[in-house]
């Protein structure tokens, strides 16, 4: 649709006229241009330096040498593993739990409202403020979990000594956080199932398990595997939590590929490798929304 | 058989309401914890076995303002009213910004397509969905040449950036659902494309803008890398400067860190309740409808 | 000079081409109906005529301007939208009064005439609301007084009345007929239903891919279709359309092998232009053109009564006849039974032919 020269209108109404769409979006592009286009270009320069931001020395031209070195570094390989554990069990039980609650909320109930409010507010929480809970739960002598443990066992229990205990610590926090999530588009795919298929289903005579595979899967099957490609995208860069409850303690044991790139930026300054290292994780994030969003758009052309 | 009622499809009764609420507060009961510690005193708050019935007390909040380090010494400014200041001037201001810039970006994204319009959109989620650290350590080289680190002006320019992603993305699902006959009926009345934007359509989005604006609000409130890495003392927000407290000089004073955290979480709390229609599509940046 | 005038005018989307080569007048008064099924560019023809679509080629005129380059708000139109399109934010009054503004009418002149409207379309107890409070027939009275609170040169109307019950359809019919009729103006009203455009329209332009297959009156379009496509999509039940071979003429008369029997019909060949015998015709025959015969003859067809449908006053009878369908409605359905054999008459003055491409043959 490009309008065509009119003979009632100025120059100036023209020029807006034709340059409508690019006129609107180029505040917003430019800001980003500015604070995340730019920065990522420079990001991408950077991975192929030898550069140390807090020294005062020249940044060295190195070709591949940090994407060689960074995949070739069993450290970063074991921190890919830790964080490929904590994505799998984590999504994996926010998918059990949101899934538990959403059939809890599926059906309308008095005070249904105020109670799901209350099961969302985790999820609007920040990580910062989460984590300051879990420690204050995990606390060695005063924490909640340690006493409630002890209280059965007889037994003082720290549950962040051990790497188990610490990577079940996390994910336990993770999944409270963030299983309200999976239950919200549970749940929208649950009411978006058509009351008549239920009716009919109930006439003849399905049973629970029959009715919720023919009827009801069927229509958050879409939803569900967003869910999963959501929190995937989001777990693979959980930083916050494992730093504020952890800090990748004990050993390196919670270290996950996040916090490894936080240090090696911002505490070792390598700067450059860690560019490299960023690089790797922006192409699998790429990958991941590219995915989400095929599926999001599948799903939209079938509502 | 017939004294039985049959309950309508989609209903469930009251035995439903108790099962659920036993469930909702025990999720609820880490937040609920957190806010009764607040409450109570030093040595409450560290009562073997956990108390559940004390005397509530309001010390705890005092001391978040200002409190002496030792014994008799004088009560010192902790400097969190400032930290409380700048977390709600820098989120309201940069949502503020996001907003403008974002709903005229998410409308002209929605009516007046550019060539690769979608490209353009992919573009813009992936820089929400990226690591962040890639682009801080640039940024971080950037604000250190202009000076921008540790100054109100740079915060904001940095979180109006970073909400400029979800705010152009919410918009841009809630313009996509207004019927465009709308605004092609304004058009045939004489109505020039400026006064379709503000009278037609932005009136029809009034919901939409003040959901998007309530998360960008939270996520700004809650963001905590950002902040940590490129804020200095003069512009340090609330998650930042709990962060440091967990581990630094206030030990196992649990009364007064619950008192910080509930004075952070309360907001974000109440606002929730305020979504209620829109959290799906807040939560996953306006892809998800219903 | 007519009012609406299109000229060869085109719409392409990419390689579709919604609406090809289309010429058309509407005069002042006149109330033109596009009538087709879905996707035949009715809708893309008034969005051209609109502005809110650019025309690919061809000239709109409106008012005796070419308007291809002007916006809407340019070409003196007004337009009723098929979901009414009204402003959710503004109140009835407002929304009436909306057009007004682009005219910096005054603010007592404004008044005067929202409430003229509102009088005229009954509106008067809801001016205060807003749309989402209007009962569908109330925001479709709201949709037609924004549109005729102005004085443009024409009137555009997509569906008008799609969205309503039927008894309220029926209603609205007459309304917009007889407000039409007081209006005076060159009017285009897209719709998908013949009942709809042989009731409103003074005529109608039947569309299909793109294309103008007929203009005419709605007792032209109805008593001698332009061809096989207008023939079918006009009248209900569909009118029958019998592939039919011609015959050597008995006594000057034409002859036709339809459904596997011979028919004589009181036709005289010798002045018409009619294939020569051994091609195949189209013998169009509409549902209510047949008489029942007690006994066969040359001039009648016979066939089996599969199903028989009570219309209340009539009766639709399925039959089959040399393996196709034949759909006839009697005055009367007593005596009828399943699978007993029926012999019928057509009407002779009542018959359309039409040649091997489907185009009607003059008689």
């Amino acid at each position: 649709m490009t309008p065509r020269a009119a003979t009632e209108q100025t120059f100036l109404e023209r020029f807006f006229a034709r340059n409508r769409g690019p006129l609107l979006v180029s505040p917003a592009i430019l800001v980003l241009v500015l604070m995340n286009i730019f920065p990522l270009l420079w990001s991408f320069g950077l991975s192929f330096y030898n550069y140390r931001a807090n020294r005062m020395k020249e940044p060295v031209f190195i070709w591949f040498d940090n994407y060689a070195k960074v995949l070739s570094d069993p450290v970063v390989w074991s921190r890919f593993q830790t964080t490929a554990v904590f994505v799998a069990i984590s999504v994996l039980l926010q998918l059990l739990v949101g899934f538990l609650l959403a059939l809890m909320f599926e059906k309308r109930f008095p005070g249904r409202r105020v109670l799901l409010m209350l099961v969302l507010t985790p999820m609007m929480l920040s990580f910062v403020a989460v984590g300051a809970f879990f420690r204050y739960y995990y606390e060695p002598t005063f924490g909640l979990l340690s006493q409630a443990v002890k209280a059965i066992t007889g037994e003082p229990f720290i549950v962040l000594q051990t790497p188990v205990g610490a990577i079940g610590a996390i994910i336990f926090a993770d999944v409270w956080m963030w299983s309200p999530f999976v239950m919200l588009l549970v749940l929208a795919g649950l009411v978006s199932v058509p009351k008549h298929l239920y009716e009919a289903a109930e006439i003849d005579r399905a049973s629970w398990w029959r009715r919720f595979r023919t009827i009801t899967f069927p229509y958050i099957r879409g939803l569900l595997l967003l869910a999963v490609l959501f929190r995937t995208i989001e777990t693979f860069k959980l930083f916050d939590a494992v730093f504020l409850i952890t800090e990748g303690g004990p050993g390196t044991s919670t270290e996950t590929i996040g916090v490894y790139v936080y240090r090696v930026a911002f505490q070792y300054f390598r700067t450059g490798e860690s560019a490299a290292l960023g690089y790797i994780l922006l192409f699998a994030v790429v990958v991941l929304t590219n995915l989400y969003l095929f599926f999001v758009q599948r799903r939209a052309k079938e509502v | 058989m017939i004294f039985r009622r049959k309950r309508e499809i989609g209903k469930a009764g009251l035995g439903r309401t108790a099962f659920a609420t036993v469930i909702s507060l025990i999720y609820f009961f880490p937040v609920l914890w957190i806010i009764l510690t607040a409450f109570k005193s030093y040595a409450d708050a560290l009562a073997i076995p956990p108390k559940f019935i004390f005397e509530p007390t309001l010390e705890n909040f005092y001391s978040v303002f200002s409190r002496s380090y030792s014994a008799g010494a004088e009560a010192v400014d902790t400097g969190f009213d400032l930290f409380f200041f700048n977390s709600i001037f820098i989120a309201g201001a940069s949502v503020l910004l996001a907003l403008i810039i974002g709903t005229v970006a998410a409308y002209g994204f929605s009516r007046h397509p550019l060539k690769g319009n979608d490209t353009y959109m992919f573009i813009i989620l992936t820089t929400r969905m990226l690591p962040p650290i890639i682009v801080i350590i640039p940024i971080f080289l950037m604000f250190r040449v202009t000076g921008f680190a540790g100054t109100y002006h740079g915060m904001i320019l940095l979180y109006s950036a970073f909400n400029l992603p979800f705010t152009i993305w919410m918009m841009k699902s809630f313009f996509d659902e207004l019927p465009r006959e709308v605004e092609d009926a304004a058009r045939m009345d004489g109505s020039s494309e400026w006064r379709i934007f503000f009278k037609i359509c932005l009136p029809q989005v009034k919901a939409g803008i003040a959901a998007t604006a309530v998360f960008g609000l939270i996520l700004t409130w809650n963001e905590y890398l950002f902040s940590l890495l490129l804020g200095g003392r003069d512009v340090r927000t609330i998650p930042v400067a709990m962060a440091q407290t967990i581990g630094g000089d206030i030990g196992v004073r649990w009364g007064l860190l619950a008192a910080i955290e509930t004075l952070f979480l309360i907001p974000v709390v109440l606002v929730t309740f305020l979504l209620q229609n829109q959290f799906l599509r807040g939560v996953t940046f306006g892809t998800i409808k219903r | 000079m007519a009012d609406i005038e299109l000229r060869g005018l085109t719409k392409r989307f990419g390689k579709m081409v919604a609406v090809n080569d289309v010429d058309l007048d509407v005069e002042a008064g006149e109330v033109m109906c596009l009538l087709g099924p879905s996707g035949c560019g009715k809708t893309t023809t008034l969005r051209m005529i609109a502005g809110l679509e650019w025309a690919s080629a061809g000239d709109i005129m409106i008012g005796g301007r070419r308007v291809n380059d002007l916006p809407p708000k340019k070409r003196d139109i007004a337009m009723v939208f098929q979901f009414y399109a009204l402003y959710p934010s503004l109140t009835v009054a407002e929304n009436l009064a909306f057009p007004l503004h682009a005219e910096k009418a005054s603010p007592e002149d404004i008044k005067r005439r929202v409430a003229h409207i509102a009088k005229l379309l009954e509106l008067d107890h809801a001016l205060d609301r807003v749309p989402g409070r209007l009962a569908e027939g109330e925001k479709q009275r709201v949709a037609v007084g924004r549109a005729i609170i102005r004085d443009p040169t024409c009137f555009l109307f997509d569906e008008p009345l799609s969205r309503l019950d039927i008894a309220l359809r029926q209603e609205m019919r007459s309304q917009i007929k007889t407000l039409l009729t007081g209006l005076k103006r060159a009017t285009v009203i897209v719709t998908h239903d013949q009942i709809e455009a042989l009731t409103i329209g003074n005529r109608i332009a039947v569309m299909r891919d793109g294309f103008i297959e007929q203009v005419a009156t709605p007792h032209d379009i109805f008593a001698s279709p332009a061809n096989v496509f207008v023939a079918g999509f006009i009248g209900t039940p569909q009118m029958n359309l019998l592939a039919a071979a011609r015959l050597p003429d008995t006594k000057g008369r034409l002859t036709l092998n339809v459904l596997e029997q011979p028919l004589v019909l009181d036709i005289a060949t010798a002045n018409r232009t009619l294939p020569p015998p051994g091609q195949v015709i189209t013998l169009g025959i509409r549902p209510r053109a047949f008489e029942p015969m007690s006994e066969a003859g040359a001039d009648t067809l016979g066939g089996t009564i599969d199903v028989i449908e009570p219309l209340g006053a009539e009766t639709l009878v399925h039959l089959t006849a040399g393996g196709e369908d034949l759909r006839v409605v009697l005055a009367r359905g007593s005596g009828l039974r399943p699978r007993s054999a029926l012999r019928l008459r057509p009407i002779v003055s009542q018959v359309h032919l039409f040649d091997g491409e489907g185009r009607r043959i003059e008689p």
